[in-house]
């Protein structure tokens, strides 16, 4: 790296809100840095500061509330995501995705914070926590203010955080054991990959007949994204070979995948369809 | 430019460091311990591996000024003088070594899952390792010597180093 380089290491938000007073569109705000530094080295970001965020203690912890919420402080690592028994109890899905990712020692440093704001459309934490509804928390020196995570990505690489606010923590409903979740990704891969597709399922089944149904696709749109028509089709369904096929249509229609160094768009199209399709099976056996 | 101080293989260091300098460029090129190595410089290929307060990072992606106040052991490290660790020995052994230049990252993987999970399958050792890259291509080998480092006792767990009971002995 090279250049002129301003480092603050805020020990709160109190400590961390006048120094966004400035600056602050040149301000890289440094979490796990496995995608901060690797842009600033690459000269693809135009930074004249790193506010490094990991000493704002009020950032991490993992905690349940009375009301059956995981809260998850941004800072949280990949790693703690799928060791800490908090997560692999109330949001196995998680667990399990973060698992998928990269490597250990990636996942020793990359944050949930990090994931989510930096907004690749293949983020991996993306889908499932889109099934899982989670909401995230927003704050700056204006006050905090709560977002569906939904509403959380609004273009390749662009979130509606306003500038002069950072992710301080994501709340994820916890599932319950009837719950049958999952999450596939396909990369070229088993480690170490940026996701061609992932694909999060989420169902709930009374008897044969599917409840709800939850269904979110990453890296095949400008964002992660639900798909409604496939998760509407499944409401109320039995679920077999002619339900999950016509879901996986559904999900493939909603798809708009792009072309790019990964694969193409017409692969990804047919490995949504795929990946749907594997993802409801297996949640079916589930027991 | 700030101060910083930190443990390096159980010595204190204290310097100045640059804001945009990495942990890798302060270990090799301030410290002179070239064990550590540079490839792809992105945090892709684990040739960087270095373990900081118990965990395995990157250290090309780990800012310089971050590891105030901290532990990092690098390859250099791991031997105790002339006695190398069992992991090292069990690397010569295996023949698990063709250019080297992964190695270091490699073993220093390897210390990592050995002192949390003392005794991995295969499945588990190819997963720890899947962040660090071999160009030529001795992964076979290379498992082969984490599964023998595991048999040697190579955890470096409370009353578990082999080198200090051959050091008794």
């Amino acid at each position: 790296m090279t250049g002129t380089l301003k480092y603050e290491t805020p020990h709160s938000l109190a400590e961390l809100w006048p120094l966004l007073v400035s600056d602050r569109e040149l301000t890289g705000f440094l979490a796990g840095g496995t995608d901060l530094i690797v842009k600033y080295k690459r000269k693809q970001l135009n930074l004249t500061r790193f506010i490094d965020l990991k000493n704002i203690e009020s950032l991490k912890g993992i905690w349940l509330d009375e009301n059956k919420n995981l809260h998850i402080g941004s800072l949280t690592t990949l790693t703690e995501l799928h060791t800490h028994p908090l997560i692999q109890k109330h949001a196995p899905l998680l667990a399990a995705a973060a698992r998928k990712m990269a490597s250990v020692q990636i996942r020793n440093r990359a944050t949930i914070g990090g994931n989510l704001c930096n907004a690749a459309p293949s983020a991996d934490l993306a889908p499932p926590l889109l099934v899982l509804d989670a909401v995230v928390k927003l704050e700056s020196d204006q006050g905090a203010r709560e977002l569906s995570i939904k509403s959380l990505f609004t273009g390749p690489g662009q979130t509606a955080l306003k500038i002069g606010e950072v992710m301080t923590e994501v709340m994820v409903p916890v599932s319950e054991p009837s719950d049958k979740v999952t999450y596939l990704k396909q990369g070229l891969r088993q480690a170490m990959d940026i996701a061609m597709a992932g694909v999060a399922v989420k169902l709930n089944m009374s008897g044969n007949l599917c409840q709800e149904a939850a269904i979110a696709l990453g890296a095949v749109a400008p964002t992660p994204i639900r798909v409604k028509a496939a998760e509407e089709w499944l409401r109320g369904q039995r679920i077999n070979e002619q339900s999950i096929a016509k879901a996986a249509e559904l999900a493939k229609i909603a798809a708009n995948p792009i072309s790019d160094v990964r694969t193409t768009a017409d692969y990804r199209s047919e490995l949504v369809s795929a990946l749907v399709t594997k993802a409801i099976q297996e949640c079916m056996t589930q027991v | 430019m700030a101060l910083i101080s930190f443990m390096i293989n159980g010595q204190p260091w204290k310097g100045q460091v640059e804001a945009h300098e990495t942990l890798l460029d302060l270990i090799r090129d301030k410290l002179g311990l070239t064990g550590t190595k540079k490839g792809c410089d992105s945090g892709e290929c684990g040739a960087c591996t270095v373990i900081l307060n118990g965990l395995s990072v990157n250290s090309c992606i780990v800012p310089a000024l971050e590891v105030e106040g901290k532990e990092v052991l690098t390859i250099e490290g791991l031997s105790r003088g002339e006695v190398l660790h069992p992991i090292q020995e069990a690397f010569i052994s295996e023949g698990a070594v063709q250019c080297g230049f992964c190695t270091p990252g490699m073993i220093m993987s390897t210390k990592a899952l050995l002192d949390s999970n003392p005794h991995p399958s295969k499945q588990e050792i190819r997963q720890a390792l899947a962040g660090n890259l071999c160009r030529c291509t001795g992964y076979g080998r290379i498992v082969a010597a984490v599964e023998k480092a595991a048999k040697m006792g190579g955890d470096d767990l409370a009353g578990n180093d082999s080198r200090e009971i051959s050091d008794k002995v």
